[in-house]
């Protein structure tokens, strides 16, 4: 196996550093280093809390273990991907990587980890697994990543807002008309005072909801599985709440992004209805407002119709292609997604967990926070509303993802026509997808 | 490089010996002394500075994902720039607005400061260390959030608008002056030159201003012929350096608009968009043959200023 | 010198009301930082009145701790580093700047090229050959990869700095100390080095500070807990994909500006002092 980078490339360079190696390599400052040579290492990312949690587990199989040392790299969620792409462009990337939905695909088409399937069922069982979060992890049939926990794609609504103006909370069979009135009532009814609703017209997770329920998809084998008339009715829908107040206005919409929570509108109160993933609903949300936030199913496209919302994982275990402990990583996996300990440990921090004998864990345990009966009793909803999702995102899936949060600013600043935004989008993506 | 050969290195005032006149010997001793001086660099350069740069240069011709070996691509990568990617020439537009209003600004700004605060007056070191906190505070994540709780739509900036009658809009986040709160950031970061400017200030004897007080001056006179023109070789860095890094801006636009260069492209600075292609899509070659053409442009305007600083630039040591 | 001491009364009043406009400017988002690192979670960003109802320290407390290993162990890499990059980048700058900036040699103006060029890429092209070629050296998760290259002299910000500063100082003085005898090496030590004062302290200020932000080299060849920094650590507060606690957020950055704050304030009164007073001749 080479690294993507070999010294070969720096010849000159490395040729002449080398020299100087021995000697400075005396005055390692690092004592983790010295151990971390025979060690198995696993690398995640988040908050500070999850980043304990998570080491502290690495600990707790360390000391259980005798044979094996798990070393744990924790990184800040926003950098850990440039850190993980320069270690594999290195080829010094940890066994275990934690990974997220959108590059698992990236990862797993470039040969960078590993395929799991000569691990299961035997070393890593996936049985307690939801189905429909293990082929989210799979490429080609192959499964690449074990789901750990799982977020759900949930609308949110603020209680406060709704019981002041009188209105009826939303249930769970609404539908899109359903939510475009509530919305304008929202913005009517309080005076113009705040806004119905986020604008998610460029959050792909939410036209991914939008068009499963009308039978489609974001992608299939590697493509855009959905009609251009879809994504016309998606930006057609969101500019006549637009224009009514029902929806933000384009500068209010630019400056709360996904995951930035104090500007999200939800949180300053500009608006009642936002788009939720049910592992931020506390941090995220309920602990930035004093407002109460409810969530419930997202809104379908007929009353009788399917819902579009899936479980997805909030992120993977995979493993490095160039893992050389690969055996030893693989159990360390089945341990962390499937043990007693690391349920106990882990708790509802990046959602349930997949596993259902981790879920089974939390659930006979009786110190249940409100917030995390929520989430679950709200799972429970959505796994039972839910239709199968499609195997593995392609390669390019973030950078589509920026595409189409651009061509929804360019709509909602009127600097392109919806006809001109979509035509520009589905030749733009097809173009980023083939990789030209 | 051919930027070496032309751009004017500091010469001394004593003439380089000619080799053709056979008086090799010392020369020869001069350069012992000043490669030892130079030891250090060398060694840098040789070990650390070039292997990278060579690689670089060697990905901007390749298709590279990090994850597999790279390819080679022959001149794909620049093809590609100039003829197939719109929002390179955009990342390029933004880019040149950015150097064109915060090079001049900030410097300006710095430089009045800096006089301001040269004065001998009481609590001169606090104010000192004040106006430099906005640089201690550099790319911090608080940045992010400060900036939006000025120019959001409920920012401080709409609530002093509101106060005059005037209805404000989130300028931060409008895709026609999202730039300009970034280059108000930048000037607001105005710390760096001004302290180079102190420093300058200091090295200017006081003996001078003294003299043209003598004579009359008036401080404005004395600002202009005294303070300037000697503080000309540290101007001249400032612009110098100040283009370089306007060029190279990253923090900023990185900080406040999560990486996404938004709304609408609308500062989607040249390194921002660079670190998206190489570090978001994985396209590592493409990435550095923009590195490569953005060298090319700085080293453009690096000579240009050397070129014109012989006209404006005056050195004690000539 | 006493010109502008002697200014009227009025005219150092106008001055200090101008500082102090600007002040304000300058400290308003600081008030904002210090104000929410008191303040519960909720009311951070939904009041508008920068100052707290009280002065609890829970935010401070809760953020110092949040991490194994605590802060303590972050501020002591973090300044273990920038004191040995002020080292190296003072010592490795010097030399080299007076060599440009006062010596003959071959090949000076190819070098001076190479010397500003080399500061022209961006550095997000250079950080994939960069990481190859220090783990192949071995140094990756140590510090050699922060602190070996200021004693190699490759921030040509500084070099070119100090040529500026070399440039401004007269060079009779230099010939004066040759007819007295000494050598190019007693002229560095004796002249130019005594001399170059104020750009010296800028240059540590400079590089204590750069090194004490940069997060993002220690970001990638520091990996373990233990040997993070505190600007690595700061990050991990803000959290797209989960919790954020903004008061600790908020609490850490204050404090994380204090080493900073002190170094600048001791370190700036060396550059205003400077050589000015000792009457230079021009």
């Amino acid at each position: 196996m080479t690294t993507p980078l070999s010294r070969r490339h720096f010849l000159q360079a490395g040729l002449a550093a080398g020299a100087l190696a021995p000697l400075l390599s005396a005055c390692n400052l690092d004592p983790a280093a010295k151990e971390a040579k025979e060690s198995v290492r696993f690398s995640s990312y988040g908050d500070p809390t999850k980043l304990g949690l998570r080491g502290k587990l690495a600990d707790l199989y360390t000391s259980s273990h005798p044979d094996v040392k798990i070393v744990f790299e924790g990184t800040a969620t926003a950098e850990y991907w440039d850190k993980l792409a320069t270690q594999m462009a290195g080829g010094n990337a940890p066994d275990v990587i934690n990974i997220d939905v959108p590059r698992i695909g990236q990862y797993g088409a470039a040969g960078a980890l590993q395929s799991l399937q000569k691990y299961v069922p035997d070393t890593i069982d996936t049985k307690p697994i939801d189905h429909n979060l293990l082929i989210q992890g799979q490429l080609k049939g192959e499964q690449f990543g074990i789901p750990v926990a799982m977020s759900t794609y949930s609308m949110g609504y603020d209680v406060t807002v709704l019981d002041q103006l009188g209105l009826e909370h939303p249930h769970q069979t609404w539908t899109w008309s359903e939510f475009a009135t509530l919305a304008n009532e929202i913005r009517q009814k309080s005076g113009k005072k705040i806004y119905g609703a986020e604008d998610p017209s460029g959050d792909t997770a939410s036209l991914q909801i939008f068009l499963r329920g009308k039978g489609e998809d974001l992608y299939k084998n590697g493509t855009l599985a959905f009609p251009d008339s879809l994504l016309t009715e998606w930006f057609e829908y969101w500019a006549a709440l637009r224009a009514t107040g029902g929806t933000i206005p384009a500068d209010i919409a630019a400056q709360s992004k996904y995951g930035d929570w104090p500007a999200g509108p939800l949180v300053k109160k500009q608006a009642a209805l936002a788009h939720i993933q049910t592992p931020n609903l506390k941090g995220g949300f309920q602990d930035l407002t004093d407002h109460t936030i409810e969530i419930t199913l997202p809104p379908r496209n007929t009353k009788d119709g399917k819902c579009g919302t899936f479980p997805q994982p909030s992120s993977f275990l995979s493993l490095n292609a160039r893992s050389k402990r690969a055996d030893d990583a693989a159990a360390f996996m089945n341990w962390f997604a499937n043990g007693a300990e690391a349920a106990k440990t882990l708790r509802l921090i990046s959602g349930p967990p997949a596993s259902a004998a981790g879920r089974d864990v939390l659930l006979k345990g009786s110190d249940l926070s409100a917030s995390e009966k929520q989430v679950l009793a709200y799972t429970d909803l959505a796994l039972k509303n839910s239709s199968p999702p499609s195997q593995a995102g392609p390669a390019a899936s973030t950078a589509v993802a920026d595409l189409l949060l651009k061509t929804s600013q360019d709509i909602a600043f009127k600097k392109i026509s919806i006809k001109q935004g979509v035509q520009k989008f589905m030749a733009d993506a097809r173009k980023t997808l083939d990789g030209k | 490089m051919s930027l070496g050969t032309t751009i004017a290195a500091p010469a001394g005032h004593e003439p380089a010996p000619d080799v053709r006149d056979g008086s090799t010997r010392p020369r020869r001793r001069g350069d012992r002394v000043a490669y030892l001086f130079l030891a250090p660099w060398f060694a840098g350069l040789l070990l650390l500075t070039t292997g990278p740069l060579l690689g670089s240069l060697y990905l901007s011709f390749t298709k590279f994902n990090l994850l597999q070996p790279p390819a080679w691509n022959g001149f794909g990568n620049y093809l590609k720039l100039f003829t197939d990617d719109p929002r390179y020439l955009q990342s390029l537009k933004v880019t040149f607005i950015y150097v064109a209003l915060t090079v001049p600004l900030q410097l300006g700004f710095a430089l009045a400061v800096a006089v301001m605060l040269n004065r001998p007056l009481r609590g001169m070191a606090w104010y000192r260390s004040i106006y430099y906190i906005p640089s201690l505070l550099g790319g911090s994540v608080a940045i992010a959030v400060i900036w939006g709780q000025l120019f959001d739509d409920d920012g401080v900036l709409n609530g002093f608008l509101a106060f005059f009658g005037v209805a404000g809009r989130s300028w931060i986040s409008n895709p026609d002056t999202a730039l300009y709160t970034l280059v108000l950031l930048n000037i607001w970061q105005f710390g760096s030159p001004m302290v180079i400017f102190l420093a300058g200030l200091k090295q200017i004897p006081q003996e001078l201003y003294d003299a043209a007080s003598v004579d009359g001056a008036s401080a404005w006179r004395r600002f202009w012929s005294v303070t300037v023109p000697l503080l000309t070789p540290i101007i001249f860095f400032n612009v110098v350096l100040q283009i370089i890094q306007a060029f190279q801006a990253f923090t900023p636009a990185y900080v406040v608009s999560g990486g996404s260069g938004g709304p609408s492209d609308s500062t989607l600075f040249y390194t921002l968009y660079l670190y998206q292609q190489g570090f978001t899509n994985l396209n590592m070659g493409y990435a550095s043959a923009m590195a490569w053409v953005l060298l090319l442009i700085i080293a453009t305007f690096t000579l240009i200023n050397f070129g014109l600083a012989r006209r404006w630039v005056y050195y004690e040591d000539r | 010198m006493t010109t502008l001491q002697q200014a009227p009364t009025k005219r150092r009043w106008l001055t200090h009301l101008a500082l102090i406009a600007g002040t304000l400017v300058m400290v308003y988002p600081l008030l904002w930082m210090v104000g929410g690192s008191f303040k519960d979670e909720k009311d951070i960003f939904s009041q508008l009145n920068p100052f707290p109802g009280s002065l609890d320290p829970r935010n401070y407390v809760a953020g110092w701790t949040a991490t194994d290993p605590t802060f303590t162990r972050f501020y002591v890499n973090s300044l273990l580093i920038a004191v040995l990059a002020v080292a190296g980048n003072v010592i490795a700058c010097t030399l080299t700047a007076y060599a440009f900036a006062r010596l003959e040699f071959r090949g000076k103006k190819v070098f001076f090229g190479i010397m500003l060029g080399s500061i022209m890429l961006p550095a997000h092209a250079l950080l994939i050959p960069q990481y190859v070629l220090f783990f192949n050296l071995g140094w990756v998760n140590t510090y050699l990869p922060l602190v070996v290259p200021k004693f190699l002299a490759t921030d040509a910000f500084f070099i070119f700095l100090m040529v500026q500063f070399i440039r401004t100082i007269p060079r009779t003085l230099d010939e004066a100390a040759m007819i007295d005898g000494c050598g190019k090496v007693r002229i560095f030590s004796r002249i130019v080095l005594p001399l170059t004062g104020p750009v010296l302290i800028t240059t540590m200020i400079f590089t204590f500070i750069w090194t004490y932000n940069d997060f993002f080299a220690q970001l990638i060849y520091l990996s373990y807990p233990s040997s993070e920094t505190v600007p690595v650590a700061l990050r991990r507060f803000v959290d797209a994909t989960g919790d954020s606690s903004y008061g600790q957020l908020l609490a850490m950055s204050v404090l994380s500006l204090v080493p900073t704050f002190i170094v600048f304030l001791l370190a700036q009164r060396r550059i205003v002092e400077g050589i000015a007073t000792t009457g230079l001749k021009g």
